[in-house]
């Protein structure tokens, strides 16, 4: 898209809110929105002069069990509140990210008999608990993922790992990560060499058996930096 | 970080302050919900604000009032219960994490959880291995349901400008528009639905937003 042509940027937001933008139309579009906030105001415009069409729909009244499943799921996500602004939570941060590196310091003094260590990263809840913790050999042939606390998936759902290279690109699977104790996941040739550059990992709630797209599809719970270590 | 459920953005700084001492606050919103019919948009965004801080019973309430709407967008979307129960908690579970980015300049509350939720049923809608109906069911399935009960609705409700405007198109572009909003018809869905090329659907599109836009914006 040219991204200075005003009525082509209208028309795309139109039909991003009306749904007939779609397919790898529609992703860019979602790549666009996260960059550029006058774009996501002629959404919102659109939205806003469609909704009536909406309230046109008479209320159903959802299935029972909707509202348990949604607390159940909120429940073991703890929140993502405003943090940025928050003292206390930087003071967390601070904390738990020092308990956490000389944990990991011991971890990996204690443990020589491991394969040389070349990557690492801590993954880390909204509310900056570490949960997992990530590691790969220089060869970054394999993932050693080791569950800090046991939290398990929701009842029907996986956790998947996925490698995002940057904002530029859609997440890659990494495989499904346990939600206790440790896995070793190996890595698919072709995602090695993304590994080794400054990538995020991140967690997300899936359907049982990963997304079946091969997209990231459910909410995001973990994540944290790939650091290489020297 | 990788999920964009929402438009919203942080404007000014919230605190970190879990907001449970809420009751004066919930008496009111009590008292106002029975003086009033519909869902004040102040009411929702407190609700969204409240819950933008954690406070699980405003997000509950929040649930009892707007999920019958948003279920049917769903519902209406995806035609399979299961499928629109799943987007409807799918978009709950995104409103919780994201409601403390809502800015009520960003139009209203309704609008924006609204969207969060047709986004993701469209999202289920286009997944290439779904389970729901293909192209000819989705098209068959317009035929026991159709657009007459909707098109009742808006000769209904003349108050929203869009209905105004919406009736003022003409047949093929209103059709194509409602068919593409309500039934979630991709532009080839809708063309195989009134056996016309694919170029014309578009057109039809294009210019029936552009004339709705034009009408609700003299």
């Amino acid at each position: 898209m040219n991204v200075n042509d005003s009525a082509l940027r209208d028309r795309l937001a139109a039909e991003y809110v009306l749904g007939t933008l779609q397919g790898a139309a529609r992703r860019r579009f979602e790549r666009w929105l996260d960059r550029d906030a006058a774009l996501r105001g002629q959404v919102a415009e659109w939205e806003e002069r469609m909704s009536p069409l909406g309230s046109a729909l008479p209320p159903v009244e959802p299935p029972a069990d909707a509202w348990r499943m949604i607390e159940q799921r909120i429940a073991s996500q703890r929140k993502r509140v405003n943090l940025w602004y928050c003292v206390e939570f930087w003071r967390a941060v601070g904390i738990v990210a020092s308990l956490a590196v000389i944990a990991l310091l011991v971890y990996l003094a204690l443990a020589p008999r491991q394969p040389a260590v070349a990557y690492v990263a801590v993954l880390t809840d909204t509310a900056a608990q570490p949960e997992l913790i990530i590691s790969a050999s220089p060869a970054r042939d394999a993932l050693r993922v080791h569950a800090v606390a046991a939290r398990p998936a929701p009842p029907g759902k996986s956790l998947q790992l996925w490698l995002v290279p940057d904002s530029q690109h859609a997440p890659l699977s990494l495989g499904l990560v346990p939600g206790e104790g440790s896995r070793t996941l190996e890595v698919p040739v072709a995602l090695r060499q993304a590994l080794g550059a400054t990538a995020t990992l991140a967690v997300s709630i899936e359907p049982a058996g990963g997304s079946p797209t091969g997209q990231l599809t459910g909410p995001v719970i973990y994540q944290g930096k790939w650091l290489k270590r020297d | 970080m990788v999920r964009r459920p929402g438009q919203g953005r942080l404007t000014r700084a919230p605190t970190c302050r879990r907001a449970d001492a809420g009751r004066a606050w919930h008496n009111r919103a009590g008292h106002q919900r029975r003086s009033a019919i519909n869902h004040p948009t102040d009411i929702l965004a407190a609700l969204l604000s409240r819950s933008g801080r954690g406070d699980r019973r405003a997000f509950a309430e929040l649930y009892r009032r707007v999920a019958p709407h948003l279920y049917a967008v769903a519902l209406r979307l995806l035609r399979n219960a299961d499928a629109a129960s799943e987007a409807l908690q799918d978009g709950f579970v995104s409103i919780w994490m994201h409601a403390a980015e809502y800015q009520s300049g960003r139009g209203a509350p309704l609008t924006w959880m609204t969207s969060i939720i047709r986004h993701r049923a469209l999202d289920v809608l286009r997944q290439p291995a779904s389970r729901l109906p293909s192209d000819t069911d989705a098209v068959e399935a317009l035929a026991d349901s159709g657009l007459g009960p909707l098109e009742r609705a808006i000769e209904a409700d003349l108050s929203a400008a869009v209905h105004d405007c919406l009736k003022r198109l003409p047949g093929p572009q209103r059709q194509s528009i409602m068919l593409a909003f309500f039934n979630g018809l991709t532009h080839s869905q809708i063309a195989a639905h009134l056996a016309k090329p694919l170029g014309t659907v578009k057109t039809w599109v294009r210019q029936g937003l552009i004339s709705l836009k034009g009408c609700l914006e003299p």
